[in-house]
């Protein structure tokens, strides 16, 4: 499976009469990009505003992040089953706007239904635990029916979802046709077969069904799915979509769509296939609820990654808590088959850092990248010049401490409320040490 | 203005004599003794060490409490900013009182200590957790890098500057973790990682934990009908506008809610607060998490002896692990108080 990947880099955002790149600027046309995000009965409109590195600017909550992409060839599909049709993914030639970000938020829900913090602040202390600081971001801010959210989050959330694909593909779409700043090939040639082979293992959040969770080729992976086999070129075309959604608690260590795409260890494990290692693919892992399941999906993750021949496997999660077990059923399942295993994690070490990190541990564990301690307090300040989506998410984000910070125009959260803050799939540098 | 110091050392170091002299009773000496003349030279123009505490190594071990009791008469008066005490090395008895001088500090006027210990002695894992314990070597001879290293420290804590990991400046991680931006993201550093422990190649892992304690299931109850059964859930059922102020996710608390005369919870007066779950079918019937109507029906058959009459609250999403357990052996000891014999622990 060949991949062609170009590279348009995003420096600048604006907009314009027509959405196009020049000179590393993203132009938008405002109304042609907001029809492109479709219609839905459920919501009462869409607005898109930017958000540039820098400025005093706060979006919250980000329901969900995606880079644009679009299919350059008729070959291939991009988010198939989502936004593409059903077709192979990972083929044919794939733009990427680098440098953008389409990120979703709402406003109206007076009530704060939606119960996802996630505060992207672009610039100050906030800004420096976000990817989403640094990226142009288009933001598509849903105004929410305050009735239908009263009844049930879903339906909107499933607007929210769509709508955000369909724009991330609208952006890159209308610059399909102008040069790459840069472009390579994704694809893995038969390598030396003394090489040790591995694994990369998606394991994702299956839980609230239809909620956190996500979709194989458009297809909710829930409870029912069992864990399977894609090529890493099926990942960077959005074959495996995940969405955040309303009832998403903690977001640092929840896997946007961003991160799925931008994968650090596929991105290394493809530049190293061939030298040390042979890639053998992505093992997708659904984190379900009932320990029955956690140990039917481990079995199966387990027995992929032995006929492939594995020696090695990367581990990244979503979520914490009871997805801290199908890691250590996983760890031990391949460390006992004698497939070495590094996993990445967060941390729940509460504020004062003094809580065991994990929900359980296995004595085959023996590598973690840790990346952080979710619980760590930040002082951020209580206001941004502008706030892009709900004003109510506020008092979500708030933590409740006995001493405010000295700043008084500040507040403190914690970082489990500031997206990719603590990424599981290593995307960001944060981690933790011993003090 | 100099910052102050108190320095407590043994009979030893006071050069009042060895083991024999074990016995010897706690002093007070203004400024300097033994190993306080280099450390006055270590904290330059910084530090000034007001005095000195001296005792003997057996005299603390069995008069503790009144040792403490002079030596929190002391701190008040001199009111340092710090406590600096020992290095004691390897020595047991010598570590335990320098652990406990510098908890008094803590706890009379809230000053930090530093103690200089060898990882041998049973002291520091006693007391790592609540101070700062300088690593040193195991004896005397190791007396000048132990002191450059707990003045070193003293200089950043008294000046509040912040402090590098604990294998940076040489104390014994206090069990805390703190965050920090690494070089290379996480996922190069995994990579890294996966391939040296492929070639069987020295690796530091990130993280490790300690297996966590498996909790044994109780007896099951021999007669429901005689029970007194609880309702405990971590769905974060609530009285309308939350009394407690229990968080919707990493909660630092739970919630002990009266149910006294009712046979169902009443949507008017619960709700549930979790923020992981769509709540809306729990809002409109809060039996739905916590089953109070079927219970109560149970009763009321016979098929149970008695509902107990307090529900038990908290919010289990993002929870540390620290906070979930204590949860649950307050409500365990709350419940065992309360002569409950069964528990239906509801979780979202």
């Amino acid at each position: 499976m060949k991949l062609e990947f170009r590279k348009i880099q995003v420096n600048g955002l604006e907009w314009a009469d027509k959405t196009t790149v020049r000179d590393g600027v993203l132009y938008i046309n405002r109304e042609e990009a907001t029809k492109a995000c479709g219609e839905y009965p459920v919501l009462e409109g869409i607005t898109l505003h930017l958000a540039r590195p820098g400025e005093k600017v706060r979006i919250l909550p980000v329901k969900a992040a995606v880079e644009p992409r679009c299919k350059v060839t008729e070959e291939g599909s991009m988010f198939p089953g989502i936004v593409g049709r059903i077709a192979q993914a990972g083929i044919g030639t794939t733009l990427a706007l680098k440098g953008a970000a389409v990120l979703v938020t709402e406003n109206n829900d007076s009530e704060v239904k939606c119960r996802t913090g996630a505060l992207v602040d672009m610039s100050g202390p906030g800004a420096d635990y976000t990817p989403f600081s640094s990226t142009f971001n288009i933001v598509l801010n849903a105004r929410v029916n305050r009735q239908a959210m009263g009844r049930e989050t879903l339906t909107t959330d499933e607007a929210c979802r769509i709508a955000g694909f369909r724009l991330a593909v609208y952006l890159a779409d209308c610059c399909k046709n102008l040069k790459a700043d840069s472009s390579n090939n994704y694809e893995l040639p038969e390598a030396d077969p003394e090489l040790p082979g591995v694994v990369y293992v998606l394991q994702l959040l299956a839980q609230n069904p239809e909620i956190i969770d996500f979709h194989v080729y458009g297809q909710l992976a829930g409870s029912h799915f069992i864990p399977t086999l894609v090529h890493p070129n099926e990942l960077l075309d959005g074959g495996v979509t995940t969405f955040l959604g309303s009832h998403c608690t903690v977001c640092a260590d929840k896997q946007y769509m961003y991160e799925v795409q931008n994968s650090p260890v596929v991105e290394r494990l493809y530049q190293e296939h061939g030298k040390t290692l042979r890639f053998l693919g992505v093992v997708v892992h659904n984190e379900v609820l009932t320990f029955q399941g956690k140990e039917r999906s481990s079995l199966f993750t387990v027995n992929l990654a032995k006929k492939l021949g594995a020696r090695g496997a990367i581990l990244v999660t979503e979520g914490h808590g009871n997805p801290d077990e199908d890691i250590m059923l996983n760890v031990e399942g391949l460390e006992r088959a004698g497939i070495s295993t590094v996993i990445i994690s967060d941390e729940l070490g509460g504020r004062d850092g003094r809580s065991p990190g994990l929900a359980d541990w296995v004595p085959e564990c023996d590598a973690m990248v840790s990346v952080g301690n979710m619980h760590e307090i930040l002082a951020v300040p209580k206001e941004q010049k502008i706030l892009i989506g709900n004003e109510g998410s506020m008092d979500i984000v708030r933590a409740l401490v006995e001493q405010p910070p000295e700043d008084r125009d500040s507040f403190y959260i914690e970082l489990k409320d500031i997206p990719l803050a603590c990424a599981q799939a290593g995307l960001t540098r944060l981690s933790a040490r011993w003090a | 203005m100099a910052f102050k110091v108190l320095h407590y050392i043994n009979q030893f170091f006071a050069g009042i004599g060895g083991e024999d002299k074990a016995d010897h009773g706690p002093e007070v000496r203004e400024g300097i003794v033994g190993p306080g003349l280099q450390l006055k030279k270590l904290l330059g123009d910084e530090g000034v060490i007001a005095a000195t505490f001296i005792c003997g190594d057996n005299y603390f071990a069995t008069h503790t409490e009144e040792v403490l009791a002079l030596f929190a008469k002391t701190l008040k008066e001199h009111t340092p900013d710090l406590v600096l005490a020992g290095p004691s090395f390897y020595a047991g008895r010598y570590g335990f009182a320098c652990g406990h001088v510098i908890n008094e500090a803590r706890k009379v006027l809230g000053i930090p200590g530093i103690a200089g210990m060898n990882v041998e002695s049973p002291a520091v894992e006693m007391f790592r957790n609540d101070m700062f314990i300088v690593q040193t070597g195991d004896s005397v001879k190791s007396m000048k890098p132990a002191l450059e290293d707990m003045a070193a420290l003293a200089g950043k804590v008294l000046r509040k500057e912040p402090l590098g990991p604990a294998a940076m400046e040489k104390y014994f991680h206090r069990g805390i973790r703190k965050n920090f931006f690494a070089r290379e993201n996480g996922g190069v550093r995994a990579v890294d990682m996966l391939l040296k422990k492929m070639r069987k190649e020295a690796f530091v892992s990130e993280y490790l934990q300690e297996i966590p304690e498996k909790i044994p299931f109780a007896l099951s109850v021999k007669d429901l009908g005689k029970a007194n059964v609880a309702i405990l859930n971590t769905g974060g059922i609530v009285p309308i506008g939350n009394p407690d102020r229990i968080e919707s996710s990493s909660a630092t608390k739970f919630g002990v809610y009266s149910i006294r005369g009712m046979n169902r919870l009443d949507p008017e007066e619960f709700m549930s607060i979790h923020g992981g779950y769509d709540t809306h079918f729990v809002n409109e019937d809060p039996n739905r998490v916590a089953p109070v109507d079927v219970l109560s029906d149970m009763v009321r058959e016979g098929m149970l002896g008695k509902l107990h009459e307090f529900i038990y609250t908290t919010v289990g999403t993002g929870a540390s692990l620290l906070n979930a357990e204590g949860f649950g052996r307050e409500i365990a000891s709350l419940l065992n108080k309360a002569g409950v014999d069964a528990a239906i622990m509801v979780s979202t």
